[in-house]
């Protein structure tokens, strides 16, 4: 007994180390598309230097087309990165913190609140944790593609996104107008696996010495009142800060007509820009970050900001 | 939750297995019978109570039956020799007439929610046709996952009541074990009482052979699955579903990896069911014999869902064939058409019975009931030609049992099968047979050669792994058909043997398997029927 449990042991052990070595094969060693890089707009943020971001935003594409990092950094000094990626889940934003506070440790953070409700695929949260902890299980589709760089490189994430996560579009579909957001006693219930993880979030960064605040950004689409109660009726019971912008517009000013890119669903552009003042005013009156517009470690920071400013003419 | 799940492999099929470990023996069969309640519920919420229907059912059925047993046999002990026949017909008559009761019952259930969209839809169209329009109101309703295979199982458990050749069950959580257990209630295998039911409820101990053991065919599945199956998903879909756009040479290779695809998924489902059961202690039915050697299409379907093969010839061919006017008529006809053709004559309604029967079983289409027809005239073709080729090799010298006969046979088998699989995928009859058409009438293999087959989902790299596989596949089949046991040859070598094996299904599985980021996760293919 005592040597089949033994053998079971080791046969543990030894898996780990495999799953461990083709990992730091199957991983890409740039964080870029072309190397491979899942998420490279999102990932981008390994390639920060480090303790240099304030303001770190979760969220889906919601978030990654409305809010403009290098405008807060023009406009108030502040250093933020979107750390979004396309139908992002809760479980993956937790990673995506995970990931990002071994390098950074950033003084707020902002869940947009989309994502609340995307109710997570029955292994999201197994699949999650595998990927974070041997990403050979994320990356194994690139058996495909391994080069001799793979098998011995160093990793080295170190391209910039002077973007800084966000997904830029001028494109412009114009939203029809809807009573979504008419008052109602009706409340949209969250998933349970999304309310403790949630929590989860909200205890991590307690734990962290970072705030934790709840946004909803302005969409037509996907969002109504018994949702924004949903959020409302959680965040004030967990006593998280929430915003709901879409019952602010008249501080907004978003002009469905013009300022979203595919009939309200997102913003582009135009409604990033209003939106990320919005932000921008708020994070602000927090007095939680400092302006490191003159501080010599932030000086890339210029620099993307004028290939933003290159990109957006 | 589905077997190759994580959340199945990882913490379900983990924890079950580590409480039913835990505890005394006398408990372990209810860890599984709750463990299985769990599963069913996760994959078909409150439809579980037509499952609890159907094993209440059972219970009564055999409580009834019993009983009336026990009363004829006390009235038996008293009469006289003349009298007993009449006593036995009559209780025949009536446990008969339960049994009758029953399987409408049963069978009522998996009418009404599998088939009456298609009933209706039928009668709708029929009397449109006839110039009579009605417009029956169709229900759409919930079907329970696996109602097509517990529910022969039910039936099953029944007719060897009735026919006592099992004694009823008095133990109500045994029966509802043998009727939900976990791994089989899905896809199968269709188990008989006699199989499985008696080693769930005795709940033996995991040991170590049987942990290893386990675990390796559950590995072994999952190669096949997740490798061949779940990769090929895209292709096939895409030339089934666009079948207008492709040339007949793609629509063959469409159809010839489709065939591939669902004998990787099922059979692959098949080794990951298997070897979960072989953990706790329980031997499954086998349920495919390397069908892709198979002589003739009658072999075929021994070797192919075995379980369900032999369910039909149990409950449906042999009572057909062993009926009183069966054999009356069998007496005539072998008297008109000699000793060979006159049984075949009535053979051929009992097997025209398994096959309308196993062709609407898989599901509530014309194309189901086609596939069917399309087995039974190739079965029936078969069976009456036989005499003449035998009379024909023999004339022109050809061994039977010669290699280039026995190729032949299975190359003609094969091309046989991959036709029917055609017909039982594509998205309707009609598609079916302009698909069909489509083959012999724009058949081009440009495709192969212009990188028109590489727009279809799959890349080149896809195809050389599923290429690598199938040849490993094909290897161990060929083992396997010589009569070795793979497993226990493995398990007889040294440590790094061994090891190195585990590890290479392990790791062909993390990085070959098509899941994650650009692959949409396949449900287990026969799940739906």
């Amino acid at each position: 007994m005592k040597t089949k449990i033994i053998k079971v042991i080791g046969f543990v052990i030894v898996l780990i180390i495999l799953l461990l070595i083709t990992s730091h094969i199957f991983v890409p060693k740039s964080n870029t598309e072309e190397a491979g890089m899942h998420d490279y707009e999102a990932n981008g943020i390994l390639a920060e230097k480090e303790r240099t971001i304030d303001l770190l935003i979760l969220g889906d594409s919601e978030a990654f087309t409305s809010i403009i990092p290098m405008q807060l950094w023009n406009d108030y000094g502040f250093t933020s990165y979107v750390c979004c990626s396309t139908a992002q889940t809760i479980p993956e934003s937790m990673i995506f913190l995970i990931k990002a506070l071994q390098k950074q440790q950033p003084k707020m953070i902002i869940l947009e609140a989309s994502n609340i409700y995307t109710a997570s695929e029955r292994d999201e949260h197994i699949v999650q944790v595998l990927n974070y902890m041997f990403p050979v299980v994320e990356y194994h589709d690139r058996w495909k593609y391994l080069k001799s760089n793979d098998w011995f490189g160093e990793i080295n994430y170190d391209v910039v996104n002077d973007l800084k996560g966000y997904h830029f579009t001028k494109d412009v579909k114009e939203a029809l107008p809807n009573n979504k957001m008419a008052p109602t006693e009706e409340t949209q219930p969250i998933p349970i696996a999304n309310k403790i993880y949630i929590k989860l979030l909200k205890k991590y960064c307690e734990m962290n010495d970072i705030k934790f605040s709840i946004i909803r950004t302005p969409t037509t689409f996907s969002w109504d009142y018994k949702s924004y109660n949903g959020v409302k009726q959680f965040a004030d019971a967990e006593k998280i800060e929430y915003l709901d912008l879409n019952l602010m517009n008249d501080q907004l000013k978003i002009d469905w007509k013009q300022d979203s890119k595919d009939g309200g669903d997102h913003l582009n552009h135009y409604g990033a820009v209003k939106n990320t003042k919005f932000i921008g005013e708020f994070v602000k009156n927090k007095n939680l970050l400092t302006d490191h517009r003159k501080e010599e470690k932030y000086s890339g920071w210029n620099k993307s900001y004028e290939e933003y400013k290159r990109l957006v003419k | 939750m589905t077997y190759c799940d994580l959340i199945f492999l990882g913490i379900f099929l983990p924890v079950t297995i580590l409480l039913y470990n835990v505890i005394p023996q006398k408990h372990r069969a209810k860890v599984l019978l709750i463990a299985s309640y769990v599963f069913f519920w996760s994959i078909s919420g409150k439809l579980i109570v037509f499952l609890l229907a159907t094993t209440v059912l059972m219970y009564i059925f055999g409580i009834c039956n019993k009983k009336l047993i026990d009363k004829r046999k006390n009235e038996l002990k008293n009469v006289e020799k003349n009298n007993k026949k009449i006593i036995k017909e009559r209780y025949l008559r009536k446990t008969r007439l339960i049994l009758v009761f029953n399987v409408v019952i049963l069978l009522g259930m998996i009418v009404v929610l599998k088939y009456s969209t298609f009933i209706g839809n039928n009668i709708n169209y029929l009397f449109n046709v006839i110039g009579y329009p009605v417009n029956i109101g169709i229900a759409h309703f919930a079907v329970p996952i696996g109602i097509s295979f517990y529910t022969l199982q039910a039936i099953s458990y029944m007719m060897d009541v009735y026919k006592e050749k099992i004694e009823p069950d008095k133990n109500i959580g045994r029966l509802a074990l043998f009727i939900s257990f976990f791994p089989q209630i899905m896809e199968g295998p269709i188990c008989r009482y006699n199989d499985t039911a008696i080693q769930l409820w005795k709940g033996d101990k995991t040991s170590y052979k049987s942990l290893t053991f386990g675990m390796q065919r559950i590995g072994f599945g999952l190669m096949k699955k997740m490798i061949i199956a779940d990769r090929l998903d895209i292709l096939v879909s895409g030339i089934f579903s666009n079948y207008n756009d492709y040339n007949g040479g793609i629509i063959a290779i469409g159809m010839i990896l489709y065939t591939l695809q669902l004998y990787m998924d099922f059979s692959g489902v098949m080794d990951i069911v298997i070897g979960i059961a072989e953990i706790f202690n329980v031997k499954m039915p086998e349920n495919f014999k390397q069908p892709f050697f198979s002589k003739s299409i009658s072999e075929f379907w021994t070797r192919w869902h075995i379980t369900l093969g032999t369910w039909f010839r149990d409950y449906i061919y042999y009572p057909v064939c062993m009926s009183k006017k069966s054999k009356k008529m069998t007496t005539n006809l072998r008297k008109k058409f000699g000793k060979y053709y006159g049984p075949l004559i009535v053979s051929s309604v009992a097997l025209f019975c398994v096959w309308i029967c196993n062709g609407i079983w898989h599901g509530s289409a014309w194309n189901y009931i086609f596939f069917g027809m399309y087995h039974f005239t190739l079965i029936l073709m078969g069976r009456f030609v036989e005499p003449i080729s035998k009379k024909f090799y023999k004339k022109i010298k050809i061994r039977e049992e010669s290699v280039g006969l026995l190729l032949f046979r299975i190359v003609r088998t094969t091309i046989l099968v991959f036709f029917g699989e055609l017909f039982f995928r594509a998205e309707g009859l009609l598609a079916g047979f302009k698909m069909f058409a489509k083959i012999f009438s724009n058949f081009t293999l440009d495709s192969l050669f212009n990188g028109e087959i590489l727009k279809i989902g799959l890349n080149w790299q896809d195809f050389v792994i599923v290429a690598i596989f199938t040849v490993i596949f094909l290897v161990i089949s060929i083992r396997k058909e010589q009569g070795n046991k793979v497993r226990e040859k493995i398990a007889e070598r040294n440590i790094v043997f061994r090891w190195t094996c585990y590890f290479a299904i392990i790791f062909a599985v993390i990085v070959f398997g098509a899941y994650g980021e650009g692959y949409v996760p396949v449900d287990p293919m026969y799940a739906q029927f």
